[in-house]
């Protein structure tokens, strides 16, 4: 089954690929093979014949699923770019999710029956991806959805190793665009039902079972809680992200991901109590099999999920009739069944990851639990009578941390190469932590279990005791999966994007953010790699760090900041330097001198307090001088300033390179711009980096042509309106000719200063690249 | 044997993709011939097997390496009393014999009592049993504890085995009259005269079954190994004590 699997994966890509040749050339190969090897061995030519078929059947449905995706009726359309409204009716074929916290949108799968453009209607039969904001507080799964919305292609990542929204979404659903419903568009929820009633009542169940978890925890223990649920249930959707960072970092992400470990533990607590009620194995098997499926479908559906309970299922039954299950083969019929039902899903990480963890477990686990414990282990030519009790016992220890580790360290070098090609890092510590971590999580995830158990038995106080126990226990685990990503050296990033040596810059500047959020990253690169300068001038938001400049970090390999600056207490600007300063310690922060009353700013204090870094303020004037020439001279502000907001106290600086300037503005307003250019400052720079201030306008005429710029980088966001970049200066850019490269759809903006030219260039518009000579 | 139809060589083929059958003892994959007529166990394990053959004490069934012409009782159980008329087995608990019992019972895998129980069609070459029938097999029972452990009871596994795959004229019903009341140390821990103590009072009747039984019916025993004889010559004096059963025999798959 697993050389059919892998047959079958092989025939997925060729189809995807298009090489139908290739294809065509190993079913010959195939069917001579087993032509040659029929009168040799029998049975290795009906395995070769096997793996013929799958080859067949699994690329005949990659054809197929190709063929449905592309007759959705604006299929052409999008490929091209094409956005377009239409009206439509469809239901909500997966849960619905909050697009943030405050259920101001939400976040659906919208399964279209039929779509109308300019009075013609089509059917059709697609899972597409829906912003629906201010949604119906009735939509649910299976609400039937009349509506008309906003149809755009899917946009590709923004950043080297972001979320590729347009590669998830076509592999998951086969969606090439996303509807948004917008307050302006019409929506109606129609009073028929849709979808499953099993899936309906899996979401009930779930939603039922996480409120359970949370009875009798005291509010400051729910955010473990949602550990818990998350663990048990697989509803990571309320966790908060900062823990579940932890768990990334320290390479034990896979708790969250309900898969073996879940199965056999919910298998293995059925087992026991079918036992106590002296129901026969053979009997309890029929009532365990659809129980481990209800799990998996209560848990998402996810593909691990699927993988273990298929798993289950062939062990379990092999126990019912009497055959002996074998773990590779249960993996390659569980990856041909997943893969009949959609082939798309071998593109997908979370099927990737759980495949190959397994089948390196399956793999490596024998070999590698005999080399670790063989030199503690008794010598084996010695008679039983003689080993001592204490012996023995040291015999079993070190067969169980030996088994442990091996499965410890073969599940990490199986998801080693899907993590390092999707997630562009490898969490080195993951080995040890796992070790620590795993038997800990199988205590939460059975106290969850108790407790779910108790609930349904209406037992309050068992519920609210394990409860509490388990969420202190989660505290633990969230303790050491801290401890351990926060170990030197505890991930290491695999990105494969160009290092700037390797792009021959001798510095590179970096720009991300996104809806007013802001973030740039210096980079004095040196030939040996030692010694290089990494300045970060502001962190942007959560959204902008996690999103943008996290997987910036990652694809360039960079592990460590030298100096942070914070130009001044906006969110969007210093929400995420927390986690800048806890993920890549910076040794110094440099603030303008103004007195800074943000409250993230009190936590940024207390948090540069605690890892020792250096805090200097930094005032009008002060020039300091970096490595290789590179300076920053402070244009404003005054200490002495006292703006009514935030960004009336930002931090302006000209940096200096070669030769070639870069002014940084960031939300400076139009009293910022009064004063620098009342002050007689030099303020010429070759490319002026800018935000948008929360209540002036900025980017006066007078202001641009002080700057003379050859390019302009800005933030930009449609809403909120402050956010936007002011249309005089967008009419007077145009007539200057200055290229003006925008964060928010550009997504990264890099320039890159060469031996004798500048460039700058936009991540997701490579075409629109404009150069600069001296 | 019973024949072995297409139904099942078809069965076998598909079941063959989902569950692999490999030799137990080598880890060699299987035709579905050979796993049809063995399961679990290549031709050249097989081999390894060390039959006991038609040489063997007409009481306890310990196997005798050189050729007799006459039926004998072996040194070995004279001297004590064996509450069972006699026992067959039908290989020596060697070689790869002792593996599979051992995999079965402590490896917990369960499939193997396929294979033990096409193993124990050798017990039929005993003249006395294919012609003693009727008979009502009973297979020597487990404690409930270590049954809830192990999962199964292997005794009872062959013994289901053995109903199903009776030679034709030999009449078998699966009839579990025993249970185990006291777990004393595991037989396999203790010598020989340890043996014969450990398991006084071990068992009883089960209490859902009969309390008595047809006069013309012989009693079969099963156990995975018979080593001493102890633990059926225990189980076949409570059957003789509280049923009255007049002829008890007991077959095993190893003779220890």
């Amino acid at each position: 089954m697993l050389l059919a699997a892998v047959s079958g994966i092989v025939g997925i890509v060729l189809i995807d690929q298009g090489r139908l040749s290739w294809f065509v050339a190993l079913m010959v190969l195939l069917a001579c093979l087993s032509v040659i090897l029929w009168g040799k061995s029998r049975g290795l030519a009906l395995v070769i014949i096997g793996s013929a078929m799958s080859l067949i059947f699994l690329g005949w449905r990659q054809h197929s699923r190709l063929g449905e995706i592309s007759r959705f009726p604006l299929s052409v359309a999008l490929s091209r770019g094409i956005s377009t409204e239409i009206q439509g009716e469809g239901w909500v074929s997966a849960p619905v999710r909050p697009s943030d916290a405050s259920w101001r949108s939400a976040a659906v799968i919208l399964r279209l029956a039929s779509i109308s453009i300019g009075g013609h209607s089509f059917p059709c039969d697609q899972d597409f991806p829906c912003r629906i904001d201010n949604p119906p507080p009735d939509l649910a799964y299976g609400s039937r959805l009349k509506f008309s919305a906003h149809l755009e292609p899917l946009g590709s990542a923004v950043v080297p190793g972001a979320f590729d929204a347009r590669s998830f979404y076509f592999r998951r659903l086969g969606a090439m665009g996303r509807l948004t419903i917008s307050d302006a568009h019409e929506r109606e929820v129609l009073p028929e039902r849709e979808g499953s009633i099993l899936i309906s009542f899996a979401i009930a169940s779930r939603a039922n079972m996480e409120r359970a978890l949370y009875v009798g925890v005291p509010e400051s223990l729910q955010p473990y809680a949602s550990l818990v649920a998350a663990m048990v249930l697989g509803a990571r959707e309320n966790s908060p992200e900062e823990l579940q960072q932890d768990f990334r970092n320290s390479g034990t992400m896979h708790l969250f991901a309900v898969s073996g470990l879940h199965v056999a533990l919910v298998t293995g607590i059925l087992a026991c109590i079918l036992s106590l009620m002296n129901v026969p194995k053979t009997k309890a098997v029929l009532i365990m099999v659809p129980a481990v499926f209800f799990y998996a479908v209560l848990t998402g559906l996810s593909p691990s999920a699927l993988r273990a309970a298929i798993m289950a299922a062939v062990f379990l039954l092999g126990y019912a009739i009497r055959e002996k299950p074998r773990l590779l083969n249960s993996l390659g019929l569980a990856a041909i069944l997943l893969l009949a039902f959609d082939p798309q899903q071998i593109f997908q990480p979370g099927f990737q990851l759980s495949f190959a963890a397994v089948l390196s477990i399956a793999l490596l686990t024998p070999a590698l639990t005999h080399l670790l414990s063989h030199p503690f282990l008794t010598d084996p030519f010695l008679p039983k009578s003689l080993i001592g009790p204490w012996r023995r016992f040291a015999d079993r220890t070190a067969m169980t941390l030996a088994a442990l580790l091996a499965v410890s360290v073969a599940s990490w070098i199986g998801s080693a190469t899907p993590l390092a090609v999707h997630f562009q890092s490898l969490a080195l510590v993951g080995v040890l932590a796992n070790l620590i971590m795993v038997p800990l999580a199988g205590i939460v995830m059975s106290i969850g279990t108790v407790s779910l158990l108790a609930s349904a038995l209406r037992l309050a106080w068992i519920v609210a005791v394990s409860n509490h126990v388990n969420a202190v226990v989660t505290l633990g685990l969230a303790t050491l999966a801290h401890f351990f990503a926060n170990l030197p050296g505890a991930t290491l990033y695999t990105g494969v994007a160009p290092s700037p040596i390797a792009e021959g810059a001798s510095l590179a500047l970096d720009v991300v953010g996104e809806r007013g959020e802001s973030a740039a990253l210096i980079d004095l690169p040196t030939l040996s790699g030692r010694d290089s300068f990494r300045m970060l001038i502001d962190s942007g938001g959560e959204r902008t760090y996690s999103g943008r400049l996290l997987p910036l970090f990652r694809s360039r390999r960079i592990h460590q900041l030298d100096v942070l600056t914070i130009t001044h207490g906006d969110i969007g600007h210093i929400g995420a330097a927390k986690s800048v300063l806890s993920d890549f310690r910076p040794t110094l922060i440099l603030e303008s001198a103004p007195e800074n009353r943000s409250h993230v700013y009190s936590e940024i204090v207390t948090s540069a307090e605690q890892l020792g870094t250096e805090r200097r303020q930094v005032n009008r004037g002060d020039i300091l001088r970096f490595s290789s020439g590179l300076s920053l001279t402070v244009l404003y502000p005054d200490k002495k300033m006292q703006g009514r907001i935030a960004d009336d106290r930002t931090l302006v600086a000209k940096l200096e390179h070669a030769g070639w300037k870069f002014l940084f503005t960031s939300d400076g307003g139009f009293a910022m711009e009064k004063d620098l250019l009342e002050s007689g400052v030099n303020l010429r720079a070759d490319v002026w980096l800018r935000g948008q201030h929360l209540e002036n306008p900025s980017g006066s005429m007078e202001f641009v042509q002080a700057i003379s710029p050859r390019a302009v980088i800005s933030s930009h966001s449609d809403f909120p309106l402050s956010e936007r970049i002011p249309e005089t200066l967008r009419v007077l850019l145009q007539q200057k000719e200055i290229p003006l490269f925008e964060t928010e759809s550009d997504g990264l903006v890099q320039i890159r200063v060469m031996e004798d030219r500048l460039i700058v260039r936009a991540y997701a518009r490579p075409d629109e690249t404009v150069e600069f000579r001296k | 044997m019973k024949p072995v139809s297409r139904w099942s060589r078809v069965k076998q083929g598909l079941l063959g993709w989902v569950y692999p059958p490999v030799c137990a003892g080598c880890d060699t994959p299987l035709d579905s011939k050979r796993q049809l007529a063995r399961p679990f166990l290549c031709a050249d394990c097989e081999a390894t097997l060390p039959r006991i053959g038609e040489h063997y004490c007409q009481v306890c069934g310990e196997g005798f390496a050189g050729p007799s012409l006459l039926s004998f009782r072996c040194a070995n159980c004279s001297d004590h009393e064996l509450a069972f008329d006699y026992a067959v087995s039908c290989y020596r608990g060697a070689g790869v014999g002792s593996l599979l019992i051992h995999r079965l019972k402590y490896g917990k895998q369960r499939h193997l009592a396929r294979l033990l129980g096409t193993l124990l069609d050798e017990v039929w070459r005993d003249r006395r049993l294919r012609e003693g029938g009727p008979w009502w097999v009973v297979p020597v029972p487990l404690h409930s504890r270590r049954r809830r452990a192990r999962g199964f009871n292997q005794s009872h596994e062959l013994a289901h085995e053995l109903v199903a795959r009776a030679p034709e004229g030999v009449s078998l019903e699966l009839h579990p009259l025993l249970r185990r009341i006291r777990q004393g140390v595991n037989q396999a821990r203790l010598d020989r005269r340890e043996r014969l103590v450990n398991l006084t009072g071990a068992y009883a009747l089960s209490r859902r079954r009969l309390r008595s039984i047809p006069d013309e019916m012989g009693i079969l025993l099963i156990d995975d190994v018979i080593t001493t004889g102890a633990t059926a010559s225990e189980c076949a004096s409570v059957l003789r004590r509280e049923l009255g059963v007049r002829r008890i025999a007991a077959v095993s798959v190893l003779r220890g």
